[in-house]
């Protein structure tokens, strides 16, 4: 169970990014797809979007290996109508899907949500992101983000 | 994404200043903070404003010009410009900006004029350089490959329209870019290649690959066909443009502006004649 404050935390960084013009939702999932929070509440399945985000970070990342190791830090795919984006920060990914016509503005705002999960995590559980359960991720790194 | 938000914070800090003193020249900064972040109406709005208050600041007559050409209002570019001119003579940028007009009216040859004098002056110009590819006229590069020189038209082409392989070589010349190359249906490269150890024929697989998993995923969830990937990796940037008949794929260092390159792409995508 997540706390009051970290939902808050959590909450606060998909809302912000939620806010802009153009985003039809995103959430905070773990690495299995779980979905940690979303935003809006209705009308966004987010287990859908967390299973899908991951699915295609899943492809990428299978394919990518050897050629930009240790993977893929920032990933976007853009479709007909749809913009997808899979973000990672820490051990969470944020997922945000937006209308494709949004303004490419919008990618600075998925960062700096990334940056506010990043930093809250690393504030909260220094010890919890060095252990060896994390062994081989880059915690250290300014951001590391899958933009699907 | 950082130059935009430095944008971001250029914006603010000049705004700061001019509320200040509204009889700043910071005026120009900000408007070519504003024209860079495709804000074009405020940018406008900005620069006549404090050209009114400074009409011979010559640097804002140039952004002026520039925003002009944002907005495809080329005589009235022309006329900044040479209001910059009357106000403190000619400068290289004043000259390129000149030939980027001269370009746009048509005028082919002129513009050709000035940037043969600017390549001799200076021929480690990028700006320069692509300026003269645009319009079929040779550089000495470093790369091995290809000096350069596409044609404006390919035979049967439209006037303005590039082959394929035209535009990959001048995408292959932006700064950063570490080489493109456009790829089949099956993953084999059709034109273009990379700098240094990258294998043109492992990433072209690669790429297709990863296209068409992810075309095929999210045509799957009803998402529709997928048109654009763009990857971030430590290093690396790779951008994957879906057309029709090919794949686009661009390979770029990590501090590469995606901004500029987008536009950049977008515009040459505009002119390609895909007829090989």
């Amino acid at each position: 169970m997540k706390t009051a404050k970290q939902q808050n935390k959590f909450q606060t960084a998909v809302e912000y990014v939620t806010e802009y013009a153009g985003v039809k939702g995103a959430l905070i999932s773990d690495s299995e797809g779980l979905t940690i929070i979303k935003s809006p509440d209705d009308g966004f399945d987010g287990d859908f979007c967390a299973a899908m985000g991951l699915e295609l970070v899943n492809i990428v990342d299978k394919n990518l290996r050897g050629l930009a190791e240790p993977g893929c830090e920032f990933l976007s795919v853009k479709t007909g109508e749809d913009w997808i984006t899979v973000a990672k920060s820490s051990i969470f990914y944020l997922i945000v899907v937006a209308e494709r016509k949004a303004d490419d503005l919008l990618s600075v705002r998925i960062s700096r949500a990334l940056e506010m999960i990043t930093t809250y995590m690393k504030e909260k559980y220094p010890a919890l992101l060095l252990s060896g359960e994390l062994a081989g991720r880059k915690i250290e790194k300014k951001m590391e983000a899958y933009n699907v | 994404m950082i130059d935009t938000a430095e944008l971001d914070d250029r914006i603010a800090k000049c705004e700061k200043i001019l509320a200040a003193d509204s009889n700043s020249q910071i005026f120009a900064a900000l408007a070519e903070a504003y024209r860079k972040k495709g804000q074009i109406p405020r940018a406008q709005e900005v620069c006549k404003n404090g050209l009114k208050v400074h009409p011979n600041y010559a640097s804002a007559r140039v952004v002026m010009a520039k925003i002009y050409m944002a907005s495809e209002d080329y005589d009235r570019a022309w006329d900044e410009l040479h209001l910059a001119v009357a106000a403190s003579g000619r400068t290289r940028a004043i000259d390129i900006l000149e030939s980027e007009i001269l370009i746009k009216k048509g005028r082919i040859n002129d513009a050709k004029v000035i940037l043969q004098r600017l390549y001799v002056s200076d021929p480690d110009d990028e700006t320069i350089k692509n300026l003269m590819i645009m319009l079929g006229e040779k550089t000495h590069t470093d790369d091995d490959t290809d000096i350069v020189m596409p044609r404006i038209a390919a035979p049967g082409a439209s006037v303005g329209k590039i082959s394929l392989d035209e535009a990959i070589k001048i995408v292959r010349v932006t700064p950063r870019v570490l080489g493109a190359v456009a790829v089949d249906e099956r993953g084999m490269v059709i034109h273009g290649k990379f700098d240094g150890n990258y294998d043109k024929e492992e990433i072209a697989a690669l790429s297709r690959e990863i296209f068409d998993s992810s075309d095929y995923g999210s045509r799957k969830i009803s998402l529709g066909r997928t048109r654009e990937i763009l990857i971030e990796a430590k290093t690396v940037k790779l951008w994957f443009i879906g057309r029709d008949r090919y794949l686009l794929v661009i390979l770029t260092r990590d501090d590469v502006s995606m901004g500029s390159l987008k536009l950049k792409i977008e515009d040459m995508l505009g002119r390609v004649e895909y007829f090989d």
